[in-house]
Parts: structure tokens; C-alpha cells; sequence
């Protein structure tokens, strides 16, 4: 105490009791930003994943049309 | 803390921090241990870095949980306690710049001459042994003003360097050692003051 510039070395030790809802309440936070997390991936990946399927199947349109068109024109003859 | 006891905590600190680095996605027993370890003064930190009584307890909490999605990155090129100590300040200053903004209270930039007379080594104090004191050091520092109290809570409450405040506030050097030096010469002026 006897310098002026020491480190109040007593603050080291301030501590303030948690209330008994402190563990449950940082428990919910998480929970809540990881299933926020989840929505956003999910908002994120369903259009992905229908435009994928989209284009697939538009990618094989050309594909079917003409094996029917085959089939058909098999069928007139 | 005698140093055995420091280290087995030290230990059990570690241990925890790996189980919860290796935990699966929604298991957080191991992390809420780390929680319970440090709830106490992480709370008081932010209580008397902030001096906000209504949300004090939300920015400890948030604390942790910014804690929880990061410890993967953690490498333990450091104490996970310090870890923590860095999350919390960087945390609370943002809350006080937010308040700032509102206040328009800052941290402001004093212009301060380097002076070696203000390099100063630890030493031991009488500890603080009963409730009652604790209870005047939060009074006291709740009556320091915010250019004081930051510093002094992040030297002599959570162990930081000079350079580490200066780069958290972003203020020079010499500004730091100037109002530690005034924070601590005010804090034993006011706790020896009655009450």
C-alpha cells in the first residue's frame, strides 16, 4: 500500500455470486444460436439443393423427349 | 492460490478444454464446467468494466457463449482463462462503445508524457478477506470514472499488459500508464475514504 504506483492486488479476488439461473440461461443461449445457425444453413441449402435437382432433371429433358419421340415414331411405323 | 493448487486447477482447466474442444455438436457438460469455473469472475468483470447493472449478467453470458462456438479454434497457446479474459474485455468494450455512441462519453485520447517513473513491478497487498470489502472495492469502482476504471480493471483485476490496454483502447502507451497510475492512486484514495 506504502507505493503509490503498486497494482491494487485485492482486485484480483473480486468475484460476484452467479444467480442459480446463470448455467440454464447460457445453455438456452447456445441452443437458440446454434438452431439459428441450423435455419440459416437450411435457408441456405434447400434452394441449392432445388436448383441442383432443377437443372438435373432439365440436363436429362432432352434426353427423355427423344427416346419417347423414338418410341412413338416406332409405334407409327 | 498456493502454486499446487493452482496447477491441479490448472490440469483440471485443460482437461476440460480438450473434452470440450472434442465434444460431439450439442453435448456441453464439459464446457459447462468451464463456466462454472470462471461464472464468478467473469461476471464481475463485466459488471465493473461496464457499470451496468441491468445487463451485466447478459454480457457474461454472452461471454461464454461466444466462448462455446470458439473453443475449436482455441489452441491453448495460452491459459483458456486468459482466452476468456481477451473474449470478455473485447466484448464489454464493444457494449460501452455501443453506449458511447448514445452518451457520447469516450474513452478519449489524452496526450501524456512517456515518463519510466510510471513503470512499476507487482507487489503483494492484504488480500481481501471478507465480503464487506468486496462489496466497498465494487462501490469504489463503480465510482471511478469509465477513463480509469477500464484500465485499471483490465491491469489489476484480469492481469493485462500495458500494451494489450493500449491496443484494446486504442490509446498510447504513455496514456495508459497515466491513468493506471491516476486510477490506482484515486481507487486507495476512495477506499480509504468512509463509506
Amino acid at each position: 500500500m506504502n507505493d503509490p504506483n503498486s497494482p491494487v492486488t485485492g482486485l484480483r479476488e473480486v468475484e460476484l455470486d452467479a444467480s442459480p439461473e446463470f448455467l440454464r440461461l447460457v445453455r438456452n443461449k447456445i441452443d437458440r444460436r446454434r438452431t439459428s445457425g441450423q435455419m440459416v444453413s437450411f435457408g441456405w441449402d434447400v434452394p441449392k439443393t432445388l436448383m441442383r435437382e432443377f437443372f438435373g432433371l432439365l440436363s436429362q429433358l432432352p434426353a427423355l423427349l427423344g427416346s419417347s419421340e423414338g418410341k412413338r415414331n416406332g409405334n407409327q411405323r | 492460490m498456493p502454486p499446487s493448487f493452482k496447477n491441479e486447477s490448472d490440469d483440471l482447466e485443460a482437461q476440460l478444454v480438450r473434452s470440450a474442444q472434442q465434444s460431439p455438436e450439442g453435448d456441453s457438460r464439459a464446457f459447462e464446467q468451464l463456466v462454472q469455473l470462471h461464472q464468478k469472475r467473469v461476471l464481475a468483470n463485466c459488471r465493473y468494466l461496464t457499470r451496468d447493472e441491468t445487463n451485466f449478467e447478459d454480457l457474461a453470458q454472452d461471454v461464454f457463449v461466444k466462448a462455446y462456438f470458439g473453443i475449436r479454434k482455441f489452441e491453448g497457446q495460452s491459459t483458456f482463462g486468459h482466452w476468456l479474459r481477451r473474449i470478455k474485455v473485447n466484448h464489454c468494450l464493444n457494449h460501452l462503445k455501443q453506449r458511447e455512441r448514445k452518451t457520447a462519453i469516450g474513452f478519449g485520447e489524452e496526450i501524456l508524457p512517456e515518463d519510466d517513473r510510471l513503470r512499476v513491478e507487482p507487489t503483494v497487498e492484504k488480500s481481501l478477506e471478507d465480503s464487506s470489502q468486496r462489496q466497498r472495492v465494487g462501490e469504489v469502482l463503480k465510482a471511478l470514472p469509465l477513463t480509469l476504471r477500464v484500465p485499471l480493471v483490465m491491469t489489476d483485476m484480469d492481469d493485462f499488459s500495458y500494451d494489450e490496454v493500449a491496443s484494446a483502447l486504442g490509446i498510447s502507451l504513455s496514456a495508459v500508464k497515466m491513468r493506471i497510475k491516476r486510477a490506482r492512486e484515486e481507487f486507495r484514495r476512495l477506499y480509504q475514504e468512509p463509506a
